[in-house]
């Protein structure tokens, strides 16, 4: 049986090897879910026989000689927004248990599944993927693995969860304001937000499908990148998906940082943030030689547009439902999706022009920088139910105010590595940001951070 | 853009705006989506105010 930290590259290669069995690994798994999960209320489907089943056939093709994939026997789950043939995709709603059951895995399940990963379960969100806490009043919130009175962040909060406890290794999040990078941060995990386009989103339920993003989140940077390079290239059947042929990082994350140009995100993105969140960016931008501070230009505007444009995107997506049943939706979804729905559309079409001028200013930002630090959060996993955050004598909303720092660059596709922080009594997270489709650079900088013990995972005790 | 509407204003509009789309909220939500409708106004305000510019509309139709 295999340990609850072993990593996913560890497992995989135990497993090719014949030194370690899938089923062993999967039944080490199973049973730390059924101990654990509850705990954290990050599960809200186990498939085991599914799983045992999976394990089953890896055991046996390895024992064939044959090579059963970089993912073998290793356990993971998903956020249940992602289709999974045979259950019903809930992303996070009670509206959704009316649905049939999915008819196929999404790409992305099903390109971690063909790499012999074992998918384990489905995991809690916030509904239809719209918040940063996960306090999803149909399924209970999800609870933070260093202390379960907080939030572990959302909306892919049990896809964090999971991870953190060691129930799996790796697992799958979306991402459209921070969905992916937040529960990250706030559960000392490394979370991947690629570029627009990069890895496929088909099978999954959209929450603003010009801003949607799939994810991986792990307790390594070498377990990212494994996942990251399972996930990305085009696919037809994904429209938003870029017709560029996949560039593999795995292989360069002994690269360094030589050669890279970093710069500190100034301004906005060190103001109405604990001061913990501004030092540890200071402290990975030191860590990485940045040559000073650049500022993005109007990432206040920017977070504008971003809630307009997921608002009403959102609305649209769930119009019918919002007319036929709207006390189906949890309140925290309903409220925002109605009043976006009542928005005039040149309002809409106002905050898509921003968002391209916006675009444009940013891609002259990053011809002079290649990554820009910025923390992750401006504040650290706040108190399940808490309303508001007080920094500086201002009062935020504090859902909201989560969200700060990650929504003016998903807004524009950039890809994002989240890096939990060392040495913070809660966990803390600080996003490297790139220009679209260099992925590889970001992953060069986590990586070396990793390396000289700037970030990495910490055990919740 | 005008001054926004007071909380009063805004339910008014919220209440009559949902009516021709099919929605409709109940009394007791209104407040809290009156309330977000406040915010998604000040959101288009602050784009307003914007020194970036106008650009073409991001839009993804492929013929």
């Amino acid at each position: 049986m295999s340990g609850a930290w072993q990593e996913a590259h560890e497992i995989a290669v135990s497993v090719q090897a014949g030194g370690l069995r899938a089923a062993s690994v999967l039944d080490g798994a199973l049973e730390r879910i059924e101990r654990e999960a509850g705990r954290y209320n990050c599960f809200t489907e186990v498939l085991a026989d599914q799983a045992r089943a999976d394990a089953a056939r890896l055991d046996a093709q390895v024992a064939a000689g044959g090579k059963p994939g970089p993912l073998a026997g290793v356990p993971f789950a998903v956020k249940n927004l992602f289709d999974v043939k045979g259950i019903r995709t809930l992303a996070g709603s009670r509206i959704n248990r009316d649905l049939p059951p999915a008819g196929a895995d999404a790409a992305a399940v099903r390109a971690l599944r063909a790499a012999g990963a074992v998918l384990v379960g489905a995991l809690n969100m916030d509904e239809y993927a719209y918040g940063f806490t996960s306090e999803n009043s149909h399924y209970g919130p999800v609870r933070n693995p260093y202390d379960p009175a907080r939030s572990a962040g959302g909306s892919s909060g049990g896809s964090a969860a999971a991870v953190a406890a060691g129930l799996v290794p790796l697992s799958l999040g979306s991402d459209t304001g921070g969905s992916v990078r937040v529960p990250a941060a706030f559960c000392g995990l490394f979370g991947l937000k690629p570029t627009y386009g990069r890895v496929s989103r088909a099978g999954i339920v959209l929450f603003a499908p010009s801003v949607d993003h799939v994810g991986p989140l792990a307790r390594s940077v070498r377990d990212l990148a494994l996942a990251y390079d399972l996930l990305q290239g085009p696919d037809a059947d994904d429209p938003s998906c870029a017709d560029r042929p996949a560039q593999a990082v795995s292989a360069l994350l002994g690269e360094g940082i030589q050669g890279l140009r970093i710069a500190l995100a100034g301004g906005y993105f060190l103001e109405h943030a604990e001061p913990q969140a501004v030092a540890a960016a200071r402290r990975v931008a030191q860590a990485l030689g940045a040559s000073g501070e650049q500022m993005v230009p109007d990432a206040a505007a920017a977070r504008a547009a971003a809630m307009i444009v997921t608002g009403v995107e959102g609305a649209g997506v769930h119009l019918r439902n919002l007319r036929d049943r709207p006390a189906d939706f949890d309140p925290l979804t309903r409220d925002r999706f109605l009043a976006a729905a009542l928005l005039p559309g040149s309002i809409y079409s106002r905050a898509q022009s921003f968002r391209r001028a916006y675009r444009d200013a940013v891609r002259e930002l990053f011809s002079r920088v290649d990554i820009l630090v910025a923390p992750t959060t401006p504040i650290a996993a706040p108190l399940i139910g808490q309303e508001t955050v007080s920094l500086g004598g201002n009062s935020f909303p504090s859902r909201a105010h989560v969200g700060r720092f990650t929504i003016p660059f998903s807004i524009i596709g950039l890809p994002v590595i989240s890096v939990p922080v060392r040495g913070s009594a809660l966990p803390r997270g600080v996003q490297l940001v790139g220009s679209p489709f260099k992925e590889a650079q970001l992953f060069r900088a986590a990586a070396f951070l990793e390396a000289q013990g700037v970030v990495g995972f910490s055990r919740p005790t | 853009m005008p001054p926004l509407p007071d909380a009063r204003e805004l339910e008014r509009y919220v209440e009559e705006a949902a009516k021709p789309l099919g929605l409709s909220i109940e009394p007791a939500w209104r407040p809290l989506v009156a309330e977000h409708l406040r915010r998604l106004l000040e959101a288009a305000e602050l784009i307003e105010r914007s020194q970036l510019g106008d650009a073409e509309p991001v839009t993804r139709f492929e013929p």
